[in-house]
């Protein structure tokens, strides 16, 4: 089985320990967490993961900026944003910023799982037929 | 516009759903007169939203269901009452999310969302004491307490674009 890396980036504990839960057993696992959009951008250059979750409001720089910076500074990064924040103008911006995708809060296993599968089998795809 | 009978409907299906999911905790919609704190023993999570129209929401609550609501969710006794008091931000976080969402989304407008801060007694803002919040008071199975209260003023002078 294929196991994928994610970066989670998200300030609350609370997600990081919930999504460790979730994912525990799949072929999906946490390869780095941060509490911010500027720690992000430090840990992506390290942890190169194949996914990176990423929170929208956050202290400091929020998701959506750190989303477009990492885009700029990565510009094959995949980010996969994961917001209670769920409406029209919010997904528009999210897109905009480069986001693969959005999951919304609260999620459950199955959300989870879903989405992360689905944005990865998407970026999969893509690099096959960049390949 | 900022007073209409939706919006409340909303709210209280908001906090039942969202409570129910997260924490798996009934909460019952009850009057006033049935909410056995007083604000002086109640701790508070407020989160801020919006730009021409602000947005000012509130839940309050026994600190005794924000433990279990955290020891629900971690499966296990608290460590301490930072943790608490995160999985509290986190719950109100996401509520919160749902229904600033709810409401900008309606009014076709964009907004900006601003991080929710805990609060405890004496130090709590006083939201539901302004005259044109809206308040909703809910009892646990457990005989807590919880009002979630919300205040929308509209500035007609800001205009701040993206």
């Amino acid at each position: 089985m294929q196991t994928y890396r994610i970066l989670v980036v998200d300030d609350s504990r609370v997600v990081h320990q919930q999504m460790k839960k979730m994912l525990e057993g799949s072929e999906i696992e946490i390869a780095g967490f941060c509490r911010s959009g500027e720690e992000a951008l430090k840990c992506y250059e390290e942890l190169r993961p194949d996914l990176v979750t990423m929170d929208i409001i956050m202290p400091g720089i929020d998701g959506l900026e750190a989303c477009k910076k990492l885009k700029e500074e990565w510009p094959d990064a995949n980010i996969f944003m994961v917001s209670s924040m769920a409406y029209d103008d919010m997904i528009d911006s999210a897109v905009k910023a480069g986001a693969k995708g959005f999951l919304f809060k609260p999620f459950t296993k199955e959300s989870l799982l879903e989405g992360l599968r689905g944005a990865l089998q998407a970026v999969q795809a893509t690099q096959k037929g960049e390949g | 516009m900022y007073d209409e009978p939706w919006i409340t409907v909303m709210a209280q299906e908001l906090v039942q759903e969202v409570t129910d999911w997260m924490a798996g905790i009934t909460l019952t919609c009850c009057p006033k007169t049935q909410i056995k704190q007083n604000k002086e023993q109640m701790d508070s999570v407020l989160v801020c939203a919006g730009k021409k129209t602000r947005i000012s929401v509130q839940l309050q609550a026994d600190p005794q269901l924000f433990f279990r609501l955290t020891q629900k969710m971690v499966g296990s006794d608290p460590q301490d009452k930072e943790e608490v008091q995160e999985y509290a931000i986190e719950y109100v976080n996401v509520l919160c999310g749902r229904f600033i969402s709810h409401l900008f989304s309606h009014w076709h407008e964009k907004t900006r969302y601003f991080f929710p801060k805990y609060e405890t007694p004496p130090n709590v803002t006083a939201i539901n004491e302004k005259s044109e919040a809206k308040s909703l008071f809910f009892i646990s199975e457990m005989q807590e307490s919880v009002i979630f209260s919300w205040f929308i003023e509209h500035d007609e002078t800001d205009n701040e674009e993206e």
